[in-house]
């Protein structure tokens, strides 16, 4: 193609090639390559993001054996400690675990008079400073109240085998009064606290977890 | 006097240059066409390299994602248990063994003494260093010293708290927060009646 001959009708030419080709760069530009970088930008923070999660699954998924035998290990424990140590209430009641436990500790010396209920409570501090903070108690206690009539000795006796017998129970409470009629036998009252279960689903979640471990080894 | 000869007609002139603006405009027409066309070419081809790799990493990702969902419910169970022992293990920190104190009390009381009553109790309270639940127990003594020397006997029972190694390791405070006359009936003019308090350290939970 030749340009025009007259330079005023050269010049619109070329300044009509000149706007042409700006328009057709741009159009290239905003309808092709600009598409394109964005789906280009997406794929970079897509493929960022699986290596991420990648990553860290990689860290997560080695550890898993080392992480399931641990677990295993740990509930396997807990679950021994509770069906050796934790108080379970037979038909809802405790006091009847917590009489047949203090049955087992006593001998002739101990006269114990009464083992009584004193109930369900939650461990917990009544400090405004303890604050909204204090994690949740799985664990609550139930407390009997013993009355014995026994020797100073006696009570040390019995209790060692209460406190040795179950090591996560706590004698929270003790009274000892001498008795003028009696010297050799004090009137004897103290209080034992035992950790149950708070919440029944937290012990069948257990219980279930030792099992699977069980199955898998 | 110039002379002036033409030897070819104006219309047939020609820059000898290789760089005309006709040359300049074809090479500019030409070569950005070529360029948009290969810069779009080359962002083509790698996108489409990309969605390749996008999707082999998705596969690989659908894969391990129930595996990582796995190990986090492990992860999570675990740190359940965790608490579960640790709280048990708290109920095992925070007891006081009450056998080994009672059993070593009566070594410690002088012979001018008679002990009449003895209490324990425990509050619930939070450490101030590093605010866990903690048992503070405390433990009352009363008792009656007789004959001439009564308060020596007394300060005797309670350098023998201070320092007795069951009750030293443990014990926060020992204190005589009573000391008088004995006013019994039978009660000789030399009788005490004493009360001791003693502050076990607090034991966190």
């Amino acid at each position: 193609m030749k340009l025009p001959d007259n330079r005023n009708d050269r010049i619109k030419v070329l300044v009509l090639v000149a706007v042409g080709s700006i328009g057709v760069v741009y159009g290239v530009a905003f309808g092709l390559i600009r598409p394109l970088m964005a789906r280009n930008q997406k794929l970079t923070d897509d493929m960022d993001r699986i290596n991420r999660n990648l990553g860290s699954s990689a860290v997560l998924i080695s550890r898993i054996e080392t992480t399931r035998a641990e677990n295993i290990a740990i509930a396997n424990e807990v679950r021994d400690i509770s069906a050796r140590y934790l108080l379970k209430p037979r038909h809802g009641n405790y006091l009847i675990g917590a009489t047949r436990y203090m049955e087992q500790c006593t001998d002739p010396d101990s006269g114990i008079q009464s083992i009584n209920e004193l109930g369900v409570s939650v461990l917990e501090t009544r400090e405004p400073s303890a604050g909204p903070d204090q994690p949740k108690k799985t664990f609550k206690s139930y407390t009997a109240e013993i009355t014995a009539k026994c020797s100073m000795n006696a009570l040390a006796r019995l209790l060692n085998r209460v406190e040795t017998g179950n090591p996560y129970l706590c004698v929270s409470k003790v009274q000892v009064t001498s008795d003028d009629r009696d010297p050799q036998r004090h009137r004897v009252t103290f209080r034992v606290q035992w950790p149950i279960w708070g919440d029944p689903e937290a012990e069948e979640t257990l219980v279930a977890q030792a099992a699977e471990g069980a199955i898998e080894q | 006097m110039n002379l002036r000869v033409d030897l070819i007609l104006p219309s047939e002139q020609r820059n000898p240059s290789l760089f005309t603006p006709a040359f300049v405009v074809k090479v500019i027409a030409f070569s950005i066409p070529v360029l948009i066309g290969a810069s779009l070419a080359f962002v083509a081809v790698h996108v489409w390299n990309k969605t390749a790799a996008v999707d082999k990493l998705e596969r690989k990702w659908l894969e391990a994602e129930p595996k990582q969902e796995m190990a986090i419910r492990i992860a999570a169970e675990l740190n359940v248990n965790r608490r579960l022992k640790e709280e048990l293990d708290g109920w095992r920190r925070s007891q006081i063994v009450w056998h080994t104190q009672l059993a070593a009390l009566p070594r410690l009381v002088p012979p001018a003494i008679q002990l009449v009553e003895l209490n324990t109790d425990q509050v619930l309270l939070t450490l101030e260093k590093d605010k866990a639940m903690a048992r503070s127990f405390t433990m009352q003594i009363r008792g009656r010293s007789v004959g001439k020397g009564s308060d020596l006997a007394v300060d005797e029972l309670e350098q023998n708290l201070r320092t007795f190694s069951v009750f030293a390791t443990q014990l926060e405070s020992v204190e005589v927060a009573a000391f008088s006359a004995d006013t019994s009936k039978n009660a000789s003019p030399d009788d005490r009646l004493f009360e001791i308090r003693c502050r076990y350290k607090p034991r966190a939970f």
